[in-house]
């Protein structure tokens, strides 16, 4: 059996949506990962500076890249992953993934740019991870 | 620029396949492995918290999370426990605190190496610094 080809320079990841996450999601998230900081939590705090809703934690949007990832090539594994927090998503609001590969080769691994879009046209996260074949994924 | 706290001693961690699941369902994941933004909850450990808190509470500001990186050299196990070493490094312009993590088995074999970069944002500047607010995190 041949293995799977890698993905070419400039292919695109098929978009995907997440969310939206409401207040029950945020504080199970806060609950999971101790990351119990009150301004995703807490309405007040998140319009005193100046948010229409708490944003929803960054790590919690940065994890899903990687079902991202896999749902596109699940022969690939992240072996890097690495990412900028630029713009909040707030709750309630969803969010667009999308990404493209930048370099693929069987010595070095794949590597995607990724992109999180929340309402604004800023990307809320920009990141970039490198994946390798699964072992018995061939190539 | 930010004092940098001492390092705490290496924490000795744990995969909690319960916990491992529950963060699994919060952020989408559905492969059979460990998810790779787990160690997430190991940095929210005491220790490392306290030193946080403390250069923010020097500094008059709180911590944004800025960045995040995961490398791993070798995927997390299911109830296996490692060593997460955490060392602390600040930059001066804008003021930043970083956190080199690693975690290594306990017979000291690499596993993975994190870089968590949080700004210090002064609390008088901190709603103007609203829209880059992505990933405030504790």
């Amino acid at each position: 059996m041949s293995a799977p080809a890698l993905p070419a320079p400039g292919d695109r990841l098929p978009e995907a949506t997440i969310g939206p996450f409401d207040a029950e999601a945020l504080q199970r998230y806060a609950d999971v990962s101790g990351d119990d900081n009150p301004l995703h939590l807490d309405d007040d705090l998140a319009k005193m500076i100046g948010l229409a809703a708490p944003p929803v934690h960054g790590m919690k949007l940065f994890a899903f890249f990687e079902s991202y990832l896999a749902d596109w090539r699940p022969d690939l594994a992240v072996a890097s992953i690495s990412g900028k927090f630029v713009q909040p998503v707030l709750r309630g609001e969803t969010a667009k993934l999308s990404g493209r590969v930048l370099r693929a080769s069987p010595e070095d691994g794949v590597f995607v740019r990724l992109f999180a879009h929340g309402s604004a046209r800023v990307p809320a996260i920009i990141g970039e991870a490198t994946l390798r074949m699964r072992s018995g994924a061939g190539a | 620029m930010p004092s940098e706290p001492v390092p705490p001693p290496p924490l000795r961690v744990h995969v909690d396949p319960e916990r491992a699941a529950a963060y699994a369902r919060e952020t989408g994941y559905r492969g059979a492995g460990v998810p790779f933004a787990y160690p997430a909850v190991w940095l929210s450990a005491k220790a490392v918290r306290d030193a946080i808190a403390k250069v923010c509470e020097d500094a008059e500001a709180v911590p944004v999370h800025e960045s995040q990186t995961f490398s791993y050299m070798a995927p997390l196990r299911f109830d296996e426990e490692y060593d997460l070493a955490v060392a602390f490094r600040s930059e001066e312009t804008p003021p930043r605190l970083i956190l080199d993590a690693t975690v290594a088995t306990l017979a000291g074999e690499p596993i993975a190496r994190i870089e968590t970069m949080l700004r210090i944002v002064p609390r008088a500047g901190l709603a103007g610094a609203a829209a880059s607010l992505s990933g405030a995190s504790s």
